[in-house]
């Protein structure tokens, strides 16, 4: 995963400032890896999750520029998340379901590590939008969004691993979603379904990042208010960040992916 | 009060012709840059101030928690979505959370 290959850029630190900075931030990095763990009721040696978060340091050292002017662990933070994440996955403890009381629990923590994809800010101890949004409104904002976030990955799992007898448990959120603009759809579909992060999106769809992020979290937020409100809250339109997006929708698209999955089961 | 308004002959008048451009003189001297003070305070910018983004912190864990525990109670039921998946989406949400937030952290 991560290429043992120092940076030869003269402005990156020398191998004995790098050494420097891992000493330093040793026990911080640990301490990352062992939220992880501690979260999916994992153990954070035994797993591997201390070696990948000390490979991951080690890599951000020896690539750190103090030139940029960007504090190490704002650098370092999602790296290290993400190495601790992967190993955690990779570990015979995540397959074998090792620690996890029941099957809900497992099914959790399936979904929960789809969530940093997602929301990738979580890596960074951010809750998204918090640029945006101060307080306890904000922060309750927040949870709103993962809250959403999280129904709609477990429905796509669900869907993936349901019978036909227990379709109808995940047909709701579905139903909902198959009546968004085209638009909507195609970027719930690229985000949840095929994995894509929201920056890769943005690049497909020749805009900025911003804007598919301000998609995202307008979706997100009517979902939530037409589940929590009910069923008189109005549709959101694409807003002009995307609106170039509509023109160059395929006629299957045009269509709206969901609503095809409904109809057809495939997209 | 002078009468000279009135008088035509006092009125200013038109441009007869211009005689040539004065030629510029040479430089005399330039004063030496003055150096610039320090800077003696700085006032607030306007509306638009960029909020300083905030690491969740361990101390704040179970307030977290909780607020996700009270949302929840309002995204799933009777007219939200299917109580069955409740448990998982809501654990799910509070395991990302917990493994966002590091216990040695600078907050």
């Amino acid at each position: 995963m991560l290429d043992d290959n120092p940076s030869k850029d003269s402005s990156g630190l020398d191998i004995e400032a790098a050494n420097e900075l891992v000493l330093e931030h040793r026990g911080w990095s640990e301490s990352i890896a062992k939220s992880v763990a501690r979260s999916w009721n994992m153990d954070w040696k035994l797993d591997g999750l201390d070696g990948a978060a000390l490979e991951a340091l080690i890599f951000c050292a020896r690539r750190f520029n103090p030139g940029l002017g960007v504090p190490f662990r704002g650098y370092a933070r999602k790296r290290i998340h993400e190495a601790s994440t992967e190993a955690a996955r990779r570990s015979r403890g995540w397959t074998r379901g090792a620690g996890s009381k029941t099957r809900t629990e497992r099914l959790a923590r399936e979904v929960s590590a789809e969530l940093f994809n997602v929301f990738p800010e979580l890596r960074s101890g951010i809750l998204p939008g918090a640029e945006e949004e101060a307080g306890s409104q904000g922060t309750r904002i927040a949870i709103q969004q993962l809250l959403i976030g999280a129904s709609v990955i477990a429905t796509r799992q669900g869907l993936d691993a349901a019978g036909p007898d227990d379709t109808l448990d995940f047909k709701k959120m579905v139903s909902t979603m198959a009546k968004l603009e085209a638009v909507h759809q195609l970027l719930l579909w690229k985000i949840y379904w095929e994995g894509n992060s929201l920056r890769r999106l943005a690049g497909e769809w020749k805009t900025d990042e911003l804007n598919v992020i301000r998609e995202h979290k307008v979706i997100v937020e009517f979902l939530h208010k037409h589940f929590t409100r009910g069923r008189n809250i109005k549709f959101p339109r694409v807003r002009p960040g995307l609106r170039h997006v509509i023109g160059n929708l395929t006629e299957k698209q045009e269509k709206g992916v969901f609503a095809t999955f409904l109809e057809t089961g495939e997209a | 009060m002078s009468d000279g308004i009135k008088d035509k002959k006092n009125r200013v008048g038109g441009i007869l012709g211009s005689s040539g451009v004065r030629r510029a003189s040479s430089v005399r001297d330039v004063e030496e840059v003055k150096k610039t003070g320090e800077i003696s305070r700085v006032e607030r910018t306007g509306k638009s101030q960029r909020k300083i983004t905030r690491l969740m912190s361990a101390a704040e864990r179970e307030k977290l928690f909780q607020m996700i525990n009270e949302e929840a109670e309002k995204l799933f039921g009777e007219n939200g979505l299917p109580k069955e998946q409740r448990e998982i989406v809501e654990n799910a949400v509070r395991m990302a959370i917990d493994a966002s937030i590091a216990e040695d952290e600078d907050v």
